[in-house]
């Protein structure tokens, strides 16, 4: 079992942890489901996740686990390359019971090391954190032997139209009925460019502060300015304003045809309902 | 399954919007998404949620496996609607989800499967993702309905013919519906958002101020180029359909004329013969009629779109070009 795992996981998975943990019966303090990933080089990605009906109490616990492999069945038939890597529960710690439930998941799951991942649903601490560990024996050889869960760096990982979902998610949390439409294109493309702005004016602000001294000049700053600036490609007026040009006329002969294209079919399809 | 409230008669007048939660708007981009470099077209996948007075939740949504044979859907989508049971998940299906990249989603198959989700389920709609352009930096889910005359169209399950087209005035425009989608997060998801906003910084959405716009009109434009092959089929065969019948009447007039001048002299008029008028073969059916200019339509449409963002991108460097010179940036 090698220690210097990364567990990467997405977003997606988190959030149908949390959606599962608001779903779940009321005798319940607690959820347990299956993670599904892929194994790497030097660690686990974990795509995907789905919720185990369990009930445990003091003394005894008891997990579905044909309704476990039944819907990872299904799940392989929709993505044959994610494989169960492990397990998830919510809440701030892991418990006794969870050591059962990670032997089961050593055996069970046909992967060597598990992982198992927890999200403090309940904030215990104030804020919603997850964790993930693995299990490594211990104890004196001769003498019982105990496991004990090791916690292993977790990194979040997401492709690029993940961040742009969760992005336009985020505008969720400012809204009472939270809820929010996301945007046409044209005004996400001026938020863009707000952003930009307001971007442009921090440097100036910083740039003006250091050059009449208020601002302590940092030499960093000072360098990726300078690389900033440099980037720009040097070109003169003509150049530029040909190039400008050119591309401005090839994008409104596109747009001219494209508009003689609609036209022309909204005529074709009038023809076809005229009574020849 | 608990009976669900079923408001009948118009179904354009009382839904105003489908509000799907982040959960189910972060699997469907999962989903679609699955195969690491290419974007799938065909992902498809069902969407489960509750209907409400006036609009439609999706709560959460699981995916189709891509097989061949259809004979397993049924099954498979049975058997996962009851292992959702127990985890307490919506186990009504509002509608169903497809990846369509650059907006090419309209097909006969898609119409004819909104066309069976319809029936049995009024208010149920299809969301149309799009992953070219939510991983180019805006995020496209958008979701449809089939108008009541397309239903109609469609219903038959046979081919489409210009008599079908005159009476219902179906044409492109006016087979879809689109429904306003608002997305919404619970409490607790939010909170997560806002842990996670933390590991992902807001990012300013860079990507939409690329101006590389070569590549996305290549792309739309070839594929509007493989709508023309097919539509310059449809429109060959109208012209001769319009032919041939210019010269059916002509020989009917013609006839008329004769037969009119023979009763004058007398005679027995020419038996009414058969036109022997070659039946002109219409395309496989009158699909790219509606269908490909539909599709024609979107194409344009998204073209227009971008090249209104492109125009402005390059106006906007137009103008920071010119300020360079007067606004030198101190060191």
């Amino acid at each position: 079992m090698s220690l210097d795992l990364t567990v990467k996981v997405h977003p997606t998975v988190l959030f149908q942890i949390v959606d599962a943990y608001e779903r779940r019966s009321q005798d319940k303090a607690r959820i347990i489901g299956t993670l599904l990933g892929t194994y790497e080089k030097n660690g686990v990605e974990v795509t995907n996740c789905f919720c185990v009906p369990h009930a445990e109490t003091q003394e005894e616990l008891f997990i579905k686990m044909d309704f476990a492999s039944e819907m990872y069945e299904l799940h392989q038939q929709v993505a044959p390359l994610e494989m169960m890597v492990g397990w998830f529960a919510t809440g701030p710690e892991v418990t006794d019971h969870s050591v059962l439930i990670h032997t089961y998941y050593s055996k069970q799951a046909k992967c060597p090391t598990p992982i198992h991942l927890t999200l403090d649903t309940i904030m215990a601490n104030g804020r919603m954190s997850w964790k993930a560990y693995i299990s490594n024996p211990m104890g004196v050889p001769g003498g019982t032997g105990g496991t004990m869960f090791s916690p292993v760096p977790v990194e979040l990982v997401a492709h690029s139209a993940e961040l742009v979902g969760m992005n336009v998610a985020q505008n969720t949390k400012y809204s009472k009925t939270k809820t929010f439409e996301p945007e046409s294109d044209l005004s996400q493309f001026t938020g863009a460019v707000r952003n930009i702005e307001e971007m442009i004016d921090h440097l100036t602000a910083y740039v003006d502060g250091v050059l009449s001294g208020t601002t302590e000049p940092d030499a960093t700053v000072g360098r990726q300015l300078l690389d900033m600036v440099h980037s720009v490609p040097k070109m003169s007026q003509e150049q530029f304003d040909e190039m400008l040009n050119s591309n401005i006329k090839d994008l409104l002969m596109v747009v001219y045809l494209s508009q003689l294209t609609k036209t022309q079919i909204q005529v074709s399809e009038k023809l076809s309902q005229l009574k020849l | 399954m608990a009976s669900r409230s079923r408001k009948g008669g118009d179904n354009d007048s009382h839904i105003t919007h489908v509000q799907i939660d982040g959960l189910a708007m972060m699997k469907i981009i999962k989903h679609c998404h699955q195969d690491a470099s290419t974007p799938a077209d065909d992902a498809q996948g069902v969407l489960l949620g509750l209907i409400m007075e006036n609009k439609l939740e999706v709560t959460n949504c699981f995916p189709f496996p891509r097989s061949i044979d259809g004979v397993d859907d049924d099954r498979y989508q049975l058997d996962m609607m009851r292992l959702l049971r127990p985890v307490n998940v919506d186990y009504l299906s509002v509608g169903w989800y497809q990846s369509a990249s650059s907006g090419n989603y309209i097909s006969r198959q898609l119409l004819e499967s909104q066309q069976q989700y319809q029936e049995s389920i009024e208010e149920s709609f299809v969301i149309i993702y799009d992953p070219v352009k939510t991983a180019a930096g805006a995020l496209s889910l958008k979701a449809y309905r089939l108008t009541k005359q397309a239903m109609e169209l469609v219903k038959d399950k046979g081919y489409f013919n210009f008599d079908m087209l005159r009476n219902l005035k179906v044409g492109h425009e006016n087979m879809f519906q689109e429904l306003k989608v608002v997305i919404r997060n619970s409490h607790l998801v939010n909170a997560l958002l806002s842990e996670l906003s933390e590991v992902f910084p807001e990012t300013l959405n860079l990507e939409a101020m690329d101006l590389g716009t070569a590549p996305v009109l290549q792309r739309h434009l070839r594929s509007i180029m493989d709508c023309t092959d097919e539509m310059s089929q449809f429109h060959q065969f109208q012209k001769q359909t319009v032919k041939q019948q210019l010269e059916k009447t002509r020989y009917q007039q013609r006839r008329n004329v004769e037969n009119a001048a023979r009763k004058a002299r007398g005679e027995p008029p020419l038996p009414d013969e058969d036109f022997n008028f070659k039946p002109i073969q219409p395309p496989r059916d009158l699909e790219p009629g509606v269908i490909v200019g539909g599709q024609m339509a979107i194409y344009c449409q998204q073209i227009n779109n971008f090249c209104s963002q492109a125009l402005a991108k390059l106006f906007l460097v137009d103008s920071l070009h010119q300020n360079a010179p007067q606004r030198p940036l101190g060191q």
